[in-house]
């Protein structure tokens, strides 16, 4: 678990500004010492400042193997207290904080350090000092702070000493809160020019601003959960439809194998069986009929693998297989294909190669059973950063609405979900007595699956 | 002179039927045998057989890739390939890739041993049905083409760019093509991708390149 917090805190980014909320020591060091460790391992200079004493935060340095004393030495490590930073002018001055955070960023760039990470126990704002109450006011100017710049900054509260209200601030004012052993985007926050006290002239413009975007935050959630409600019913239709393929492609298999190849392998066996009384003449005869059924069966077994997963995608990449393909495709249906390609010579990310190919033959077979032409026209060109296909035919043509709708009768959906999955997009032009023209463009960078 | 033979194959049935129908030739001695790619390129390296015969599926090291690394480690070495595949695109690699010989499994016997003698004369061939108009009609297909993005656009779409480019609305190009609002930037939208066009201007600038407006009117 506390694996999992880790690998969470090492996500955060320069500009983060981050709320800790906990109620034991344990629970404060479980966040801040791998927060320093791998601002450590990232080239940051790391700043804590405490309340009090260093002490405690030292130990638990130490105790999960960070050298302390030389991190301090090297300047990679700085440990503060309230008396050397928050309240060093004897009060609290937001603006002059400020300048202190800037100076300390612009410093740790100076001296060669990758960014700055600063850590704070926040109890010192509970005390008796000047200007302690603007610590909200802080808290908001800072996210103007870590905007662009190198800083990530951990702010941690001890919702035992604080107050409901003032913990309610704390959230409205932090973009990333970590609650118990979780980094979380927090939904409370609240820009800085809604949360900073405004002029007082301006303050029904301000009210309405802010209510306005409590009303924004209430729509967008509303629209988020619609689409990840819409999202999560097409995922599990696509479960359902895929398991559905799945069986039925299983059937097909098993039938073949069985139907097929093993009543041929049957029939071969009867006729090599031997039989001393067999004439010569007849022994001959039966050679050559076991000749032709081994023939017919590696015939079978061909073109059962080329279905299945066409050798030629794996070995020697799209293009080659797409002219297999074409070549198959033509000599079963006596449908030409016209052929145009420009930049695909090379290799693809395998997705994307079976990805094109796939929709390429599904297209293909629509094209065979649906739009009753003799030709058609299969276009695929790379640029930088799309690979693009294109089918089209000059036949009957559908209503692309009423056939996506439909997705057991055509692979139209599966298509463009494959498509989808690639983060690319299809279209289909079609109506009926106009022909088809399908394309699909898949992404060639940024292609990530998790 | 005794030819000397490697035989590489994964299947040691595929071998050993390979075995006697080559060693029934007086001439030929079978020198050594792989079952994978890898393998193969070790033994050709210390053998320098005079023909190699082998699968293009095998495991490790694929039969095109070893092919290529044996016909740079030992040149003399002359390549037959006996594959499942009547599949134009292996026959094309294999030759490109240095192969004299291109057997399919399963056609008759005379074939393998044809293929090792043409290509100790130094000779192609290929068994039948794979055809050397096959192989060309392959190479000539695989050569690309520039494609004109213009040719990828529907006669919808035509109109639609026709239109935007001479600076009509949405609604505009809507009622003069009666189709809906929705459509019609469906339509747009769909033709600025496929042209990789960004906004109006590259539409526009787009359209003047290929004089579908001009600037006088």
């Amino acid at each position: 678990m506390s694996d999992e917090l880790e690998r969470q805190l090492a996500q955060l980014k320069p500009g983060d500004h981050i709320c800790h909320i906990y109620s034991s020591d344990l629970e404060r060091m479980a966040v801040a010492v791998p927060f320093v460790r791998d601002g450590l391992s990232r080239g940051d200079r790391c700043v804590y400042a405490s309340d009090d004493a260093v002490g405690g935060f030292v130990e638990a340095l130490n105790a999960a193997g960070i050298e302390v004393a030389r991190e301090c030495e090297r300047g990679r490590l700085q440990l503060l207290t309230k008396r050397d930073s928050y309240l060093r002018w004897g009060s609290f001055a937001p603006e002059a904080m400020m300048g202190f955070l800037c100076q300390a960023e612009a410093q740790a760039l100076a001296d060669g350090f990758s960014g700055l990470r600063f850590a704070s126990e926040m109890t010192w704002a509970l005390g008796p000092e000047p200007g302690c109450d603007r610590l909200i006011e802080y808290e908001a100017m800072l996210n103007r702070f870590v905007a662009g710049g190198r800083s990530v900054i951990l702010c941690q509260y001890d919702h035992s000493r604080f107050g409901l209200s003032y913990i309610h601030d704390v959230l409205l004012t932090h973009p990333v809160a970590v609650l118990g052993a979780l980094v979380c985007p927090n939904p409370y926050y609240e820009p800085p020019e809604l949360v900073l006290f405004p002029a007082p002239n301006a303050t029904a413009e301000f009210k309405a601003k802010r209510v306005a975007w409590w009303i924004a935050q209430l729509k967008r959630a509303r629209v988020d959960f619609q689409e990840r409600e819409t999202m999560f019913r097409n995922l599990q239709a696509l479960s359902r439809q895929l398991i559905g393929v799945q069986e039925s492609e299983r059937r097909h298999l098993a039938r073949e194998l069985h139907d097929e190849i093993g009543q041929a392998l049957t029939g071969l066996r009867l006729l090599v069986q031997s039989r001393e009384d067999l004439p010569t003449g007849e022994v001959k005869a039966r050679c050559e009929q076991v000749r032709g059924i081994v023939d017919e069966l590696l015939e079978r077994i061909r073109g059962l693998s080329f279905d299945l997963r066409p050798s030629a995608l794996d070995q020697l990449g799209l293009l080659p297989a797409l002219l297999t393909l074409f070549e198959r495709f033509t000599s079963q249906t006596g449908i030409l294909v016209h052929f145009k390609h420009e930049g695909i010579e090379g290799r693809f990310a395998p997705e994307v190669e079976t990805t094109a190919y796939r929709i390429t033959q599904e297209a293909l077979t629509n094209v065979a059973r649906h739009a009753g032409v003799r030709e058609a026209t299969v276009r695929v060109w790379a640029t930088a950063d799309t690979l693009n296909i294109q089918i089209e035919d000059r036949g009957s043509g559908f209503d692309p609405e009423v056939a996506l709708a439909a997705p057991a009768s055509n692979g139209l959906a599966g298509m463009r979900e494959r498509v989808t999955l690639l983060g690319g997009h299809m279209s289909i032009e079609s109506c009926p007595g106009s022909g088809t023209q399908l394309t699909a463009q898949l992404p060639l960078t940024d292609f990530k699956f998790d | 002179m005794i030819t000397t033979i490697v035989l590489v194959d994964d299947h040691p049935v595929v071998r050993r039927g390979m075995q006697a129908l080559l060693e029934a030739q007086p001439d030929f001695s079978i020198v050594g045998e792989a079952g994978d790619g890898l393998e193969a390129v070790r033994i050709v390296e210390r053998l320098h057989p005079d023909v190699l015969v082998l699968d293009l599926m095998l495991p490790s090291l694929s039969g095109l890739e070893a092919i290529r690394t044996i016909r740079q480690r030992s040149p003399q070495t002359r390549v037959v390939v006996l594959s499942m595949h009547n599949i134009s695109a292996f026959v094309a690699s294999a030759l490109r890739d240095g192969a004299l010989g291109y057997v399919l499994k399963g056609s008759e016997e005379e074939n393998l041993v044809h293929a090792v003698r043409e290509a100790l004369a130094g000779r192609r061939f290929l068994s039948p049905p794979v055809t050397e108009r096959a192989v060309d009609a392959y190479i000539e297909q695989s050569r690309a083409v520039h494609i004109d993005l213009h040719e990828t656009l529907t006669d919808r779409e035509r109109e639609v760019l026709q239109l935007s480019a001479e600076g009509k609305t949405g609604s505009e190009v809507a009622s003069r093509l009666h189709i809906s609002h929705r459509t019609v930037e469906n339509h747009r939208a769909s033709l600025m991708r496929k042209l990789g066009l960004k906004n109006q201007t590259d539409l526009v600038r787009y359209a003047l390149r290929r004089g579908l407006i001009s600037l006088e009117e």
